[in-house]
């Protein structure tokens, strides 16, 4: 019972990771229909922008994680500024491609600025670990399940209880008539810009002790990410962070059952699975016919 | 207007003569490796040394009045990238060719290497890359195989550690299955086997599962096979999930940039394979200060290896020439080349790097535990 309770607790932990990456991911593509490849970057980014405030200019962790976001959320308005508006009413393919070939740079960029050798960053509560009843659980993991919670959680009461929120959400669902109801289709694509690339230096942030951070360290996250946003249903905010939380269950109690062999190719499975019964994701979005 | 054309046309025929002189007076060592991408982190001591080597040959005059030109392809940590690399490096007529340490990568450029007959000098460990499976004979290992390394680390765990319960965690690339092959068949030759054998894909940074699985077994030494970032999460988990075996890590995992992102209390008493140890050697300390002085960083086997490549090619252009033939046929006859990173022979079908030592984790540095043989 406790091995399973610890692998369920690490299964947790990464789904909730899984399910921020997904959740930034899911944003742009829900308002602007962009699939921004280029997020994983973002992701490393914040990482590096962390690594940096701390270990180089000194700041005290809060303010490193308070100023890596700020950083992350202009890079966003930036992005949004150079490369998405004007891609705008372009082929998907064409924006796709655009996205991988900013990947590409962006990553050949941190090379450049931040060398080739791995970093590290503290975490809030040192490397201490509390036993739980035989489970040993480590603080930092607790700040992301509980950053997760209050994060996901935020961010749907905001989408449905706020005007700005439901401004967001028509002009996810119907730009046009988004556009017809006085809606400012720009400002709220901007507006999610922004907010994914927030969500990615949260993400690159706190997931730095736990990862290492290199010029490699979004991409895989990114790739669950995008897994999670096909079995959680493409475009689908909700069905980013529960498919992030199956994707990263379901990885663990497969390596521990299973084999650790096999982890990967389970987690695949899964999604097929899904797929095949459902076609458009557990929480499919009507945005999800744009694509 | 006739003038001008004249003009170009003598400068350019100038300027094509002076690169030609240029060129003759110089040679071009050839270097791929990743500097971009999820190995260059791992790759950088290889040009640390492969610099270090060219530039004690450039400050002595260079081979035979010819000063060395390093020119460097970036694979990008990619194997395809490995190969288009390798072409472009061949474009530029490099008399030897200091290639990644990566086995899958150097496993792609095979055939190349073979047809192209130019030396090729890599790092890599797979014991497939062995004259008798699937290496040829223009490539050389400056490094000790895998086929010694992990079977020292079962030695030592079974001879210095009393182990009898030896648990594997491996990545799940060629490099960690050729670790794992030659632990069984070690194993085996001492009529053991693995009490359980876990893997890992090399983006994994959770492995709360595997090492659940491997307490459970009982193991009473661990050894792991991996890449920095995945020793970094391993002996970090291991602290936290309370396993209280003993750990050997591979090569990688005691790399001095690895070991500044370990946090000390979780690392201190962690073993580790290594070639050689050549900080601890005061033979060459003299190097080491240098290396130290040069790159602000603490020197490494891998980085010692290359700068003893450069040196083996240096020696043999310096006796035969440069061409290649004749440099494939010389370097073929180097037996007990004691280097700054390793003891290398290459005479009757040798392997390349013959030392392993297994070293110790104590407050942020190794200390020498064992010369294995």
């Amino acid at each position: 019972m406790d091995t399973f309770l610890q692998v369920a607790l690490s299964g947790v932990t990464m789904g909730c990771i899984y399910a921020f990456v997904a959740l930034g991911f899911t944003l742009t593509i829900a308002a602007a229909g962009v699939v921004n490849f280029a997020y994983s970057e973002w992701v490393t980014y914040g990482g590096f922008i962390g690594v940096t405030l701390v270990s180089v200019f000194g700041l005290p962790l809060w303010l490193a994680l308070l100023l890596t976001v700020l950083i992350c959320t202009a890079m966003g308005y930036l992005f949004q500024w150079i490369v998405f508006t004007p891609l705008e009413g372009k082929h998907f393919l064409t924006t796709v491609t655009a996205t991988i070939g900013i990947a590409v740079t962006m990553q050949a960029l941190a090379t450049l600025i931040w060398g080739p050798y791995a970093l590290t960053l503290p975490t809030f509560f040192g490397t201490g670990v509390i036993d739980i009843g035989g489970i040993s659980v480590f603080p930092h993991n607790m700040l992301i399940i509980a950053a997760a919670v209050i994060l996901i959680g935020g961010l749907q009461i905001w989408l449905t209880g706020t005007d700005m929120g439901l401004r967001l959400q028509a002009t996810a669902q119907d730009p046009t008539a988004a556009r017809l109801m006085g809606i400012r289709i720009r400002h709220m694509r901007t507006f999610a810009y922004c907010l994914s690339a927030a969500l990615a230096g949260l993400a690159g942030f706190l997931v730095a002790p736990l990862f290492v951070v290199t010029t490699t360290m979004g991409f895989g996250l990114m790739l669950k990410g995008l897994a999670a946003t096909i079995v959680g249903g493409w475009g689908s905010l909700k069905g980013a962070v529960f498919g992030g939380l199956i994707i990263g269950i379901v990885e663990a109690l497969g390596a521990s059952y299973v084999s650790s062999e096999y982890k990967d190719g389970i987690s695949f499975v899964i999604i097929i699975a899904v797929l095949l019964w459902r076609p458009r994701g557990l929480f499919p979005e009507r945005i999800a016919e744009k694509l | 207007m006739r003038m001008i054309s004249r003009s170009v046309a003598a400068a350019l025929l100038t300027a094509g003569m002076l690169t030609s002189a240029s060129a003759q007076s110089t040679l071009t060592l050839g270097m791929v490796v990743g500097t971009t991408g999820a190995f260059a982190g791992g790759e950088a001591p290889l040009v640390n040394g492969t610099k270090l080597a060219v530039e004690d040959l450039n400050a002595k005059g260079g081979i035979g009045g010819k000063k060395i030109n390093l020119v460097i392809e970036d694979t990008g940590s990619e194997q395809t990238g490995a190969v288009n690399a390798f072409n472009r490096i061949i474009g530029q007529d490099p008399v030897a060719i200091m290639n990644t340490t990566l086995s899958g990568f150097v496993l792609s450029q095979i055939g190349t290497i073979q047809d192209e007959n130019i030396p090729t000098l890599t790092g890599a460990a797979s014991a497939q890359l062995a004259l008798d499976k699937k290496g040829v004979p223009p490539l050389f290992r400056i490094r000790t195989s895998d086929v010694r390394v992990p079977a020292a680390a079962v030695r030592f765990a079974v001879k210095d550690l009393g182990a009898k319960n030896i648990a594997v965690l491996r990545s799940s690339n060629e490099y960690g299955n050729g670790w794992r092959i030659a632990i069984e068949d070690t194993l085996k030759s001492l009529n053991m086997k693995p009490a359980i054998v876990e893997t890992f894909e090399g983006a994994d940074r959770d492995l709360t599962p595997q090492l659940l699985r491997i307490k459970n077994a009982n193991a009473d030494v661990l050894i792991v096979s991996g890449d920095p970032p995945n020793f970094v999460v391993a002996v970090q988990q291991i602290k936290q999930l309370g396993l209280t075996m003993k750990v050997i890590l591979s090569n990688a995992g005691v790399l001095p940039t690895t070991l500044k992102l370990y946090q000390p209390d979780a690392s201190n008493g962690i073993y580790g394979t290594v070639d050689s140890l050549p900080a601890d050697d005061p033979a060459h300390k003299d190097w080491a200060d240098r290396y130290r002085k040069t790159f602000n960083l603490e020197p490494d086997y891998s980085a010692a290896e290359y700068y003893d490549g450069v040196m083996m090619v240096a020696a043999a252009i310096a006796k035969v020439g440069t061409d290649k033939d004749a440099l494939v046929k010389e370097l073929r006859t180097v037996k007990d080349y004691k280097g700054i990173g390793n003891t290398y022979t290459y005479a009757d079908k040798g392997d390349g790097g013959e030392s392993v030592a297994i070293v110790q984790i104590e407050n942020g540095k190794l200390k020498l535990a064992a010369n294995v043989k």
